[in-house]
């Protein structure tokens, strides 16, 4: 072989190149090498070229069964494209190749089957505008494979709120342990096996990774501060319930938030974490912030988890409300440009294992009333109403401040001070409504409101769980009340471009692609069926 | 009035997976009287059997006209399959559908239902075209569908969009082409479908351009 032609070098053909058999000049025609045999390459032009096509030649081609889009020369009728500048004698050697369609493909499809992908290869073609291979994958899968930052390395996550001291007021030197994943995983793994399997461990695994590791702090901005104090008053309710272990509490707050909520209630409920992703420098769910906040409230939950108690525990699954996003009439929001798809979707324990579990009711925490179910649980929630589950919506935003003074016996440094804290209605006395709109809570310490006491809310949210049209509904494969539902197509995966010289990862794409397309499949066979009219073709 | 149906297939179906793609504009045809008879024009021309290259060169032809009418197109709709367990029943599907709005292709004559006195209106402003195409996944369809998964939701029904996706159609290999037909709707040279009839049941999936 005499030349230095490999697959993916960029080339342009020489001047004064004519097609033998059309006797079109090919001259200036670019595009990339697709396959080297001996002396001669195969090209697929790129599109500039394809779409400047002769229509002589392209009918040609076409009528010869073969590929106007790729074409085999000698190598001495190209020159480097990338180079660009090289001179361009004008070829005096005029024979080439022309390429059979059904040869061509075939040959190409060998080579990109011998690229290292296999295993997770879910389609792969070759990209016309660049030296890269184009793959579908699963986000997670990839980015265990080639790195948590894969296609941006070297970019850097931005939290919102960096700390250098955790919510206990610990120093780096005593919460950088938290940043090693087996110790927050450890931290945040439910006490009992109780719905083990809709717990995910997945955010806290990434830790692992040694270049996000040293980038992570703990962080909390003045939303999740206020959210974890709100939490508090959320574990004084169930501190103040009898039956705490009957109501599945499911927390659907933005990732850090729905942490500190969680953190709050550690010594009072098994927390199930279901967080399902990594973050990534790009990534479209800002799945850093739910991991800072986690190492920022570790310590405490750490600590808290671990207290003997005698008092039945709620069961509580911690969701990120961030995990994806949809409009109104189901349609999941497309990945913003650039953005790398690190979504992902719950699943939700059956109406079976609540009933084995002795649950009988939901409550769901929500942002405010106006948020109702994400789509990938509307299933879920339906089914449990339909079953005899009563699914109650809990905003969070229900939960207002109000100044207390502190008592000497929580905080003596503080006594006598006033600080800030959240109760259902924004007063002690208001929460005690919170047993009269939430009938599923029976209350330990009081049976009857005190006169004079009001409540900013007369009733809990009006709330039931519909099924509706979503891209998660009837995907179900696992048949039992949606567990195992399947993602919808693309649905937390990324093109993957990767260079076929160096193998890396140099840039991704969304893959979603459900019903966005025109109509979205809404034809309902009634196509074109306006009355008569003719037709022509 | 005219039929000439479905292209008859150059190249049956291999073993190789097939891919849909569907188009369908409606045309506002008042504001230049000539566009239907120009549409009509280009298919009349096209002879009964074809080479691939000549197929290629025919819908070329159309798709150029079609990008020159589209600043007069209101509505659309498109679509690709790339299910090939689904493309086949969609080509059909679409054929179908549409078929069975027009015109006894046996006697030429208008259907029965089609007359000015039950219509709600008698404005003939739009004219209907209608591309369909089930292709073998090879390099042009997955070319094409690159294209559509490129597009971003909220992109769908804009003009550019369909400007890029009618120059995909001129690239389109028609050695992989199983199947391919082209509607205008109506068919003779004086009708036309009212706005009125276009928000009739049946035309209810089609999406305004922006």
């Amino acid at each position: 072989m005499d030349h230095n032609y490999s697959v993916g070098t960029p080339v342009k053909v020489k001047a004064g190149f004519h097609d033998k058999e059309t006797e079109i000049e090919m001259s200036g025609w670019t595009g990339r090498v697709s396959e080297v045999e001996g002396n001669q390459v195969l090209v697929e032009f790129d599109n500039e070229t394809i779409e400047e096509f002769p229509d002589e030649y392209v009918m040609h081609q076409m009528d010869n069964e073969r590929d106007s889009n790729s074409y085999w020369f000698y190598y001495q009728a190209l020159t480097p494209f990338a180079s660009g500048k090289a001179s361009e004698k004008t070829s005096s050697f005029t024979e080439a190749k022309p390429v059979s369609r059904r040869k061509a493909l075939g040959k190409v499809l060998a080579w990109t089957g011998g690229t290292a992908l296999a295993g997770y290869l879910l389609y792969q073609c070759v990209s016309d505008d660049d030296d890269v291979t184009v793959t579908e994958e699963d986000s997670v899968g990839l980015q265990k494979k080639e790195g948590w930052d894969t296609g941006a390395d070297g970019m850097k996550v931005a939290l919102a709120a960096p700390m250098s001291l955790d919510y206990l007021g610990l120093p780096e030197t005593q919460w950088k342990k938290y940043k090693e994943a087996d110790n927050l995983k450890k931290v945040y793994t439910p006490a009992t096996d109780n719905f083990k399997k809709y717990s995910s461990n997945s955010l806290f695994e990434s830790l692992g990774q040694k270049t996000l590791q040293a980038q992570m702090k703990p962080s909390a901005n003045i939303d999740t501060k206020t959210t974890f104090k709100k939490g508090l008053g959320v574990r004084q309710i169930l501190l103040d319930a009898q039956n705490p272990e009957v109501n599945l509490v499911v927390i659907d707050l933005p990732g850090q938030q729905s942490v500190a909520v969680a953190a709050a209630l550690a010594d009072v409920a098994d927390v199930i974490p279901t967080f399902n992703n990594w973050p990534h420098p790009l990534g479209e769910v800002p799945a850093h912030e739910t991991l800072a906040s986690s190492i920022y409230y570790a310590s405490y939950v750490d600590r808290e988890k671990n207290k003997k108690t005698t008092k039945k525990k709620a069961t509580v699954l911690a969701l990120d409300r961030n995990r994806f996003q949809s409009a109104k009439d189901g349609k999941l929001t497309p990945v913003k440009e650039g953005n790398f798809d690190n979504r992902y979707n719950v699943d939700l324990p059956t109406v079976d294992e609540l009933k084995a579990a002795g649950i009988t009711n939901v409550v769901y925490i929500t942002p405010s009333e106006t948020d109702i179910e994400k789509d990938d649980i509307n299933e879920e929630f339906a089914t449990y109403r339909e079953k005899g589950i009563e699914v109650a919506m809990l905003p969070i935003s229900r939960f207002e401040e109000t100044k207390e003074q502190v008592a000497a016996t929580s905080d003596p440094k503080r006594t006598g001070q006033y600080a800030t804290n959240y109760y259902y209605g924004g007063s002690p006395l208001g929460a005690m409504f919170f047993f009269y709109h939430y009938p599923m809570y029976r209350s330990f310490n009081r049976t009857s409101i005190p006169s004079g006491a009001n409540s900013r809310f007369s009733r809990a949210p009006a709330y039931t769980p519909t099924r509706r049209p979503t891209s998660f509904a009837s995907r179900s494969v696992g048949g039992k009340g949606g567990f195992g539902k399947s993602r919808p197509t693309g649905f937390g995966k990324v093109t993957v471009n990767r260079s076929m010289s160096t193998g890396k990862t140099v840039g991704f794409g969304s893959s979603f692609r459900s019903s966005y397309r025109s109509g979205g499949g809404s034809r309902s066979g009634s196509f074109g069926r306006s009355r008569g009219g003719g037709f022509f073709s | 009035m005219k039929f000439k149906g479905i292209f008859k297939t150059l190249f049956g179906p291999d073993e190789e997976e097939s891919g849909f793609v569907g188009l369908q504009l409606v045309i506002l045809n008042s504001v230049e009287d000539s566009i239907r008879e120009r549409i009509h024009s280009a298919i009349a021309a096209m002879p009964e059997e074809q080479t691939a290259g000549q197929k290629w060169k025919f819908y070329k032809d159309i798709s150029d006209l079609l990008l020159e009418l589209l600043p007069f197109a209101e509505y659309g709709y498109w679509d690709v399959v790339d299910d090939p367990k689904t493309a086949e029943t969609e080509f059909n599907q679409w054929v179908d559908d549409i078929d069975s709005s027009s015109i006894d292709q046996e006697t030429g004559g208008a259907t029965e239902d089609w007359n000015d006195t039950d219509r709600i209106d008698t404005d003939k402003y739009y004219i209907v075209v209608s591309l369909l195409f089930l292709l073998q996944q090879k390099n042009s369809f997955k070319k094409l569908n690159e294209f559509a998964d490129s597009v971003d939701e909220s992109a769908v029904n804009d003009r550019i969009t369909y400007s890029n996706l009618i120059q995909q159609l001129r690239q389109l290999d028609f050695t992989t082409c199983i199947s391919d037909a082209i509607f205008v709707m109506p068919g003779n040279d004086t009708d036309g479908f009212s706005w009125s009839d276009m928000r009739t049941e049946g035309w209810d999936y089609l999406k305004p351009i922006f």
